[in-house]
């Protein structure tokens, strides 16, 4: 059966305001339940009769300036409007079943001004012991990076991160209880994340941006006989596609990453950037010249990428592999492009893949030295990478096509090209490798992966 | 077209017998294409013609491939992809992906650090502690879009596209504030509960109404306060340049929202239930997910506002603290009534109708 406000009810609403307009605390508190709750629009929940005390001690509010009007029933509540100098005030009362007061909420509106229900002065917040850092000096062309400023403590970053939400490292964490929600990440130990080059290459990435809609000389692409420009249509529809694959699961990973690792987040956040990039620039150059989008992709890479489990997984897929062979093809632009837009297109890409594969490159490092079963487990990966590799170039038949009629003037002069072009990007994919520390991978190679190589 | 003559020539030709070409010959795809820089250059804008602009409603492409692009028959599904347009498009996406690109700006070098006064300690304990918070929270909104991505289709990759400039906005503003409470002797002060809540978003519309309408409009209204709230050229620059980025969120997530229900009107009411959650959690819990609604940074902000800690500039911080609360509600309602969800304000908690402007008539 719902309450009803009494008489009595309205009556204890009005001495509650008059108690704490003349300030009679002790007279006010005799009105209000043990667990009390107390609403109010600055400081947020104040629970339980002590706070509620030391609140109303502090700042009692309600100045002698704002004028009630009578207290009226509201669904079981009691609810009393007035108008103070800051503008409408509005307080509801709940009670208990012993007409003590319960709950009291405070609503503001109207213009700002005048006398609040302010918190007492806290700062508890100024005085943790984190670290007071030096002040960065002499910045230099780079300005304050990411490096300088974490300096000292702020730098450290321990082997396995503690904290379940997003606490920012050096900061002094809340109290367990105040620390929200354990977030669902699932990566809290450094070796499955780090790279000792993410802040250098996130600052890099930002100084190295480029926007393919103004930064490449669209005007500059010339039309081509049409079997060439059906050619680069394709290799452009390709790289599109591994583009966005890669993209879209690479942000897919970062909730994943706790917070200690932000250096690791934010370069993540500028390689996801380089991949929406080179999907749409060379999406734009198939569509510039007379042609269209060719055919997609076998898909074998593209599903392994989706089905990775590990995020070390997904860089040796991402990064490492395909980063390679992408590459590698960047660099043979200056044979294929054939315009200033095609090779600064290239160029630009390339300039990200740099990043990309360093990045990859570190972090592979990192975790393969982190303990032999990590060697493993790379190993592993790069099996089935190359083994999907492999697939993906046997079955991509418009696509080794394309490469042949766009790398030579004949076909003969095209295979040869090709043949090349696999032979670096494999040498370049070995070079990572052993830069990663996995050497002498070239007898690991999967037999499928080789053979498509060696005969493409 | 390639001509016939051309394909026959070349298959004639040394080492040109095992050529196919059929992918030349026949393009399942749409040829003869050729797209013409705007006044701002080629942009998505430009290249969507023909077959390869007009997003499809309804997708059933579930193999990654780039709309436009001819299919292969032994395509594999990958993953699991939407397959209503509604779902993620904005049909603001391929502008402010555009735009994020022009406007991108580096925390290292384009925020005059050598500039930096010394404030006042209490000032700078603030700004600390607010900046704190600030790279606590930033990020989360890279997190959430993140969580989406892998879902949205190919044949709607532009939406995808905006969530990766979104998600290096949100890295900057996290090594932004990083900095600027690392660059003046304080360093970072005390964490809270953070935002990770909005991580619990179960679907993109729950996203865009949880963290773009509400989340980000709220932040956008504060830092566009940054004139009032800084307290000197550098910090007002850093709300100057972060605002931006946020404004291009905000519009992102509006006009997701404002697609969705003009699409699908029967779902007004799960729009509702998204605010009504937010509502109840924005600004009135003791907790700093709420900015301006009590707890550690809602006093560093009445710090900063006032400009000291007394009694006068706290009351006078505090004041100011409630009109960037009133501030915040009422850009939120207009950001409502573009969505068309106008008949929120008789909806909205109490708590927050209270901040409310009356109505204009």
């Amino acid at each position: 059966m719902a309450e009803t406000a009494t008489s009595s009810r309205l009556d204890l609403a009005r001495q509650y305001l008059a108690f704490q307009q003349q300030r009679k605390i002790d007279d006010l508190l005799a009105l209000v339940a043990d667990d009390i709750t107390m609403i109010l629009p600055l400081v947020g929940t104040v629970s339980g009769k002590a706070a509620v005390e030391k609140q109303l001690r502090a700042r009692p509010g309600g100045g002698g300036n704002t004028a009630w009007q009578e207290p009226a029933e509201e669904g079981g509540s009691v609810a009393v409007t007035g108008t103070a100098p800051f503008g409408q005030v509005k307080v509801q009362f709940a009670f208990d079943a012993s007409d003590k007061i319960k709950t009291v909420e405070v609503m503001l509106g109207g213009a700002a001004g005048g006398s609040l229900p302010v918190p007492p002065l806290n700062m508890a917040w100024a005085k943790v012991p984190t670290e007071r850092p030096p002040r960065p000096k002499d910045l230099g062309p780079d300005g304050f990076t990411l490096k300088l400023a974490d300096s000292g403590s702020y730098a450290w970053v321990p082997d396995h991160w503690p904290y379940q939400n997003d606490t920012p490292r050096g900061a002094w964490p809340a109290a367990e209880e105040n620390r929200g929600l354990a977030a669902p990440y699932t990566i809290y130990n450094k070796d499955e994340v780090w790279a000792d080059n993410a802040a250098e290459l996130y600052e890099l990435a930002i100084r190295e941006r480029w926007a393919p809609a103004t930064q490449i000389s669209w005007g500059s692409i010339e039309p081509l006989e049409e079997h060439v420009e059906a050619a680069l249509d394709q290799i452009c529809t390709n790289i599109s596609e591994q583009a966005y694959n890669s993209n879209q699961l690479l942000m897919g990973w970062l909730m994943q990453i706790s917070y200690g690792f932000h250096e690791v987040k934010l370069y993540l956040a500028t390689q996801v950037f380089d991949q929406a990039r080179h999907c749409e620039a060379f999406r734009k150059r198939a569509l510039s010249n007379g042609g269209g989008l060719g055919v997609q992709t076998p898909g074998f890479m593209n599903r392994t990428v989706y089905a990775t489990f590990k995020f070390t997984e997904l860089v040796t897929y991402v990064n490492i592999l395909r980063g390679s062979f992408l590459l590698a093809l960047c660099e043979a632009g200056e044979r294929l492009g054939r315009s200033q837009a095609d090779r600064q297109l290239f160029e630009h890409t390339a300039n990200d893949l740099r990043r990309h594969l360093a990045f990859g490159v570190e972090h592979l490092k990192y975790y393969v030295r982190h303990s032999g079963a990590n060697l493993a487990r790379a190993h592993t990966w790069l099996s089935r990478g190359e083994a999907m590799y492999a697939a993906d170039l046997q079955r991509d038949t418009p696509l080794r096509e394309a490469f042949v009629l766009a790398l030579g003037d004949t076909v003969q002069e095209g295979k040869a090209r090709l043949k090349e072009l696999r032979q670096a990007q494999l040498q370049k994919y070995l070079a990572m490798l052993d830069a990663a520390t996995i050497y002498n991978h070239e007898a690991d190679l999967i037999p499928d992966f080789r053979d498509v190589i060696e005969n493409p | 077209m390639v001509k016939p003559e051309i394909l026959e020539q070349l298959r004639k030709e040394t080492a040109g017998e095992d050529l196919d070409l059929s992918w030349i010959d026949h393009p399942a795809a749409e040829r003869g294409i050729r797209v013409v820089p705007g006044k701002r250059g080629l942009t998505l804008e430009d290249i969507s013609v023909g077959s390869y602009g007009n997003p499809p409603e309804r997708t059933e492409n579930q193999s990654g491939r780039m709309r436009g692009s001819a299919a292969r028959s032994d395509a594999q599904n990958i993953g699991s992809h939407w397959m209503k347009k509604s779902e993620s498009w904005s049909d603001s996406a391929m502008m402010l992906y555009e735009e994020a690109l022009q406007r991108q700006w580096s925390s290292a070098t384009d925020v005059p650090w050598e500039e930096m006064p010394d404030l006042d300690e209490d000032l700078e304990l603030a700004m600390s502690q607010l900046c704190t918070f600030l790279t606590q929270v930033e990020f989360i909104a890279g997190d959430v879009p993140g969580k989406f991505a892998p879902a949205i289709s190919a044949d709607h990759f532009e939406t995808g596209l905006f969530l990766a400039s979104q998600i290096m906005d949100e890295a900057r503003h996290l090594d932004v504030f990083r900095k600027r409470a690392l660059v003046n002797g304080i360093g970072l002060l005390q964490a809270g509960p953070g935002a990770v809540g909005l991580l619990t978003a179960q679907s993109f519309l729950d996203m865009t109404a949880s963290l773009h309408l509400v989340g980000e409009g709220f932040v956008q209204s504060l830092f566009r306060m940054g004139e009032m709230i800084a307290h000197s050229e550098v910090d007002k620059k850093i709300f100057r340049l972060a605002a931006q980025d946020e404004s291009r969120h905000v519009a992102f997530g509006v006009m997701h929202m404002k697609y969705l229900l003009e699409h699908e009107p029967e779902r007004r009411e799960e729009v509702h239930t998204y605010l009504d959650r937010m509502e109840g959690l924005v600004g009135t819990t003791p907790n700093q997910s709420g900015l301006t609604g009590g707890g550690d940074t809602s006093e560093a902000l009445a710090i900063l506002l006032g400009g000291g800690k007394s009694e006068a500039q706290l009351n006078e911080g505090y004041n100011k603290l409630l009109a960037i609360r009133r501030r915040q509600f009422n850009e939120y309602v207009h950001r409502l009534d573009v969505v068309g969800l106008g008949d929120r304000r008789e909806r909205m908690h109490p708590r927050a109708q209270a901040f409310l402007d009356p109505p204009k008539n």
